[in-house]
């Protein structure tokens, strides 16, 4: 054989052996190393409903809107929720932030490298502009526009300066060493450019919102078409800025589609004949056990369902309101008497945790300050010993009526309350209304007991609107006028330390739950929506389904 | 006729008036606030609620709100902005009239295709096997709420073909084929009870018209059966027909208004639902005089063509007059 013929037959065999071995080491390697994200596609998801308030985060704080406002206006403020770890906070659009040593004075250096979808640069002026509007409101052709909603929550501000190198100062009244974590709230997001914003105010148009300008925001998508009632498309806005880990530009999708189904039941059908990718977030749309059962048995292993901790099923007692619920007795039997492991199967579609337990079972980030149901752990016949006890020696044996003002959107909780208490001698009248209705009453002293609504932000300073004095926090769950929970919370404020932080929360929850038990915790729901398995990169958050909407980092495979 | 249409138009134009105080006055009346409505779950201050309040107009006394929306009507605008979404209401109907006339009219349109034929049908020779068939049917389309059919057959065409109808709306000149995919469950819906109330309105109206005099002697005169329904029996089964078919336009759009929800039909329907549900005063109120407007014309145009169909009514008319 000569060097000729063997050379060819050995180049016969190397490449394809050559291609086998690069298909088998790229197979190992994939196995190994996670997939690399593809560009393009389109996404489909529902929406609950069309965003309130004309897209107006400063007004609403409504999933309808942030479920899409993540993708057009971002998923942060200045800073944001990490998409790693949603308690640790992350620059967004400032690239790095400082404080005086009384934490008084706030300086955050932004970003140069954003731009509006109109092509407009955005700067330090646009957050000036911003926050202006966020604490004094605006005024214009003898009009006034009202302050955002969570002006309070962002603290007592005193002044808002413009610096050199595109920087922002802001002066507070009072301390507020925690200004980075609260901002990074992602229901806070920038959706008011004020280059098409101030000519409107200055014309009278105060009420002026995102959507009479054209939904221009500064997020990884950009507003393609919005037909109410109907859909909301964005699609890939090429000059954003943030980037993954190999630098690659985000986001990776073409274009999103969020289809308004106010109907779950229409949803549920859409998505299981393929029409979605994946579902809505908000009441009545996240999944309960039974229909998760529809979707399996349909889709198979073609669908995942993301879990998100949801807020807490509760009982919250308007002491401002005579009746028994006035002794603390009362309340504390209510708490022994209620059987919380049955409240995740019969009232919270099957997904929750409570007592025992200290949180879920695979806690994917420590959480210092989510794990309240450590009170009541006794088994269920000693608690329920101790609660006849306590309602004899306080006086109603025989049992007594309350009120319970029920959401009409989801009445099975009220039900639950309603079934349990009646062992306890407790006539629970159930007041059930509508949504127009229970947005009033919530906030209203018209009734003996609710279960609350709003979902505070989760670092404990931002409990004091849902645990606070009714006088200065109307949506407090339980309406009461204890003034030692203010000092609990400016002690708390003021906390020096996270050990000291950690120490004052535990202090204010024993004392809401258990000494005083404005509130009984029954158990934390669990947010389940679901999505086809070949949608990828989903950041999902451990707590509060308003975070990681900007869907930036999903990708299909 | 000229002068009994002034009439109805004036006396139309007044209820229409009345109406919109009535709706005005019901609406403050309901439970709810439309401030808090719109805060909905934020942690808002009492001053917040009231700087809101205020720039909403909502502070002002309950008359000065009705004139000033009042007189957003004829501005343009239809009724100025929605408190909700802070939309112009003109545009917000001008967008989700036109769905919702397209599926009322779809439904119309489908329900004298195949109600007034078997109407006549079964009317022409009563108590046939053919009528008592009918009767059942018709029995059944009215009684089953549109939402159960709506799930029945949305389950059903999961079940059965894994398919489900599209779930982006659009319009014919859009998409031809989506549009009707999407459109023909709640047509077929509709078409089903507002069908099953002209059929039995049909085949009463014959079964009558067939027992008078006028007819019995244009029977004996040897005119056949054919020219005896069209020519001698029409006009008063038409003119009925036309009365009961008015009558229950307020049915049909109270069944779009639920279907247009599940099968996600941006209409009017779905529009005033979510307006009621965030006590949204300004665009429930322009609605209200949209429909009732709507309601109003739709009699007045029915009982004009009745006079000119029915010439009894035209001499009732004149006898009244004089």
């Amino acid at each position: 054989m000569s060097y000729h013929c063997l050379n060819k037959i050995s180049f016969r065999y190397v490449k394809p052996a050559f291609f086998v071995l690069l298909f088998l080491l790229t197979t190992a390697l994939s196995s190994v190393y996670p997939q690399t994200p593809v560009y393009g596609g389109v996404l489909t998801l529902a929406n609950r409903g069309d965003p309130p308030a004309g897209f107006d985060s400063m007004r609403t704080s409504s999933i309808a809107l942030h479920h899409v406002g993540g993708a057009i206006f971002g998923p942060g403020n200045l800073v944001m929720r990490c998409r790693e770890n949603s308690y640790d906070v992350c620059p967004y659009l400032a690239t790095y932030w400082t404080a005086n040593r009384e934490f008084t004075e706030w300086t955050f250096a932004i970003r140069t490298d954003v731009y509006w979808h109109d092509g407009v640069k955005f700067t330090a002026e646009d957050v000036k502009f911003w926050f202006d509007l966020v604490f004094f409101g605006a005024e214009g052709g003898g009009n006034k526009r009202a302050p955002a909603y969570f002006s309070k929550e962002l603290g007592n501000i005193e002044k808002i300066e413009l610096l050199e190198h595109n920087r922002i100062r802001l002066v507070f009244k009072q301390r507020n060493p925690y200004f980075p974590e609260i901002l990074a709230n992602p229901r806070f997001k920038i959706a008011h450019p004020k280059h098409l914003m101030q000519p409107a105010i200055d014309e009278g148009n105060v009420s002026v919102s995102p959507l009479d300008v054209g939904l221009i925001g500064v997020g990884p998508f950009s507003l393609s078409q919005y037909r109410k009632g109907s859909l909301i498309r964005v699609v890939r806005n090429d000059s954003y800025f943030e980037v993954d880990d190999s630098a690659r530009q985000l986001p990776y999708l073409d274009r999103i589609d969020y289809v308004i189904m106010p109907d779950p039941f229409a949803m549920d059908i859409a998505f299981r004949t393929g029409r979605l990718d994946g579902g809505a977030r908000g009441q009545g749309h996240y999944l309960s056990a039974e229909r998760i059962e529809g979707y399996q048995r349909d889709l198979g292993s073609d669908v995942y369902f993301a879990k998100t901790d949801g807020g807490n099923f509760r009982l919250a007692f308007n002491l401002l309101r005579d009746g028994p619920w006035q002794d603390s007795r009362v309340r504390r039997a209510i708490a022994l008497w209620i059987d919380k492991p049955a409240a995740i199967t019969s009232a919270l579609g099957g997904f929750g945790w409570t007592t025992p337990d200290l949180g879920p079972p695979d806690l994917p980030v420590l959480r210092y300050f989510i794990n309240w149901p450590k009170f009541d752990r006794e088994p269920l016949d000693t608690r329920r010993d101790k609660a006849l006890a306590l309602m004899e020696e306080a006086g109603y044996a025989d049992g007594f009526t309350m009120d319970h003002l029920v959401r009409g959107l989801n009445p099975v909780t009220g039900e639950f309350l309603k079934a349990q208490l009646a062992g306890l001698g407790i006539d629970l009248n159930l007041r059930i209304v509508d949504e127009g209705e229970w947005n009033r009453a919530r906030v209203s002293l018209d009734y003996d007991s609710q279960q609350g609504r709003l979902t505070p932000s989760p670092i404990p300073e931002g409990t004091l609107s849902v645990y606070g004095r009714y006088s200065e926090n109307p949506d407090a769950y339980a309406k009461h006028e204890d003034a030692k929970i203010d000092q609990l919370y400016f002690d708390l404020s003021n906390a020096t330390s996270i050990e000291q932080r950690i120490r004052l929360w535990r202090e204010i929850e024993k004392y809401l739950f258990y000494d005083m038990t404005y509130i009984v915790p029954i158990a934390e729901s669990v947010y389940v929506v679901p999505y086809r398995s070949y949608v990828k990169g989903l950041a999902v958050p451990v707590e509060d389904a308003h975070t990681h909407t900007d869907f930036a980092t999903v990708w299909l495979d | 006729m000229g002068h009994y249409i002034l009439r109805r138009f004036f006396t139309s134009i007044a209820a229409l008036f009345i109406a919109t105080i009535a709706v005005f006055m019901v609406l403050r009346i309901l439970p709810g606030d439309a401030v808090l409505s719109i805060l909905a779950d934020t942690p808002h201050s009492v001053q917040m609620r009231e700087a809101l309040r205020n720039e909403l107009g909502l502070d002002k006394p309950a008359y000065v709100q009705y004139l000033t929306w009042l007189g957003r009507i004829f501005d343009g605008s239809f009724g100025g902005r929605s408190f909700e979404t802070g939309g112009q209401i003109g545009e917000l109907i001008a967008a989700q009239l036109p769905v919702t006339l397209l599926v009322s009219g779809y439904s119309i349109i489908l329900s004298c295709i195949w109600a007034l034929p078997t109407g006549f049908i079964a009317g022409y020779k009563p108590g046939k096997l053919r009528d008592k068939f009918l009767n059942v049917f018709s029995l059944i389309g009215l009684s089953v709420p549109n939402i159960f059919a709506a799930s029945i057959v949305l389950v059903g065409l999961l079940k059965i073909f894994r398919w489900s109808p599209p779930i982006i709306y659009s319009t014919p000149n859009e998409n031809l084929a989506e549009h009707l995919y999407m459109a023909i469950w709640p047509v077929l819906i509709l078409s089903l009870e507002y069908g099953s109330h002209l059929l039995r309105t049909v085949r009463a109206a014959v079964g009558e018209t067939l027992k008078t005099q006028y007819i019995r002697g244009a029977k004996a005169r040897g005119i056949n059966p054919v020219s005896l329904l069209l020519r001698h029996a029409m006009p008063p089964v038409a003119s009925i027909t036309f009365s009961v078919a008015a009558a229950h336009f307020s049915a049909l759009i109270g069944g779009a208004i639920v279907l247009e929800a599940v099968f996600g039909l941006p209409g009017v329907g779905r529009g005033l639902v979510q307006a009621a549900i965030a006590r949204d005063f300004p665009v429930i109120q322009s609605y209200s005089v949209l429909l009732v407007g709507a309601f109003l014309l739709i009699q007045m145009a029915v009982d004009v063509l009745q006079r000119f169909l029915d010439p009894r009514q035209r001499t009732a008319e004149t006898v009244f007059s004089r």
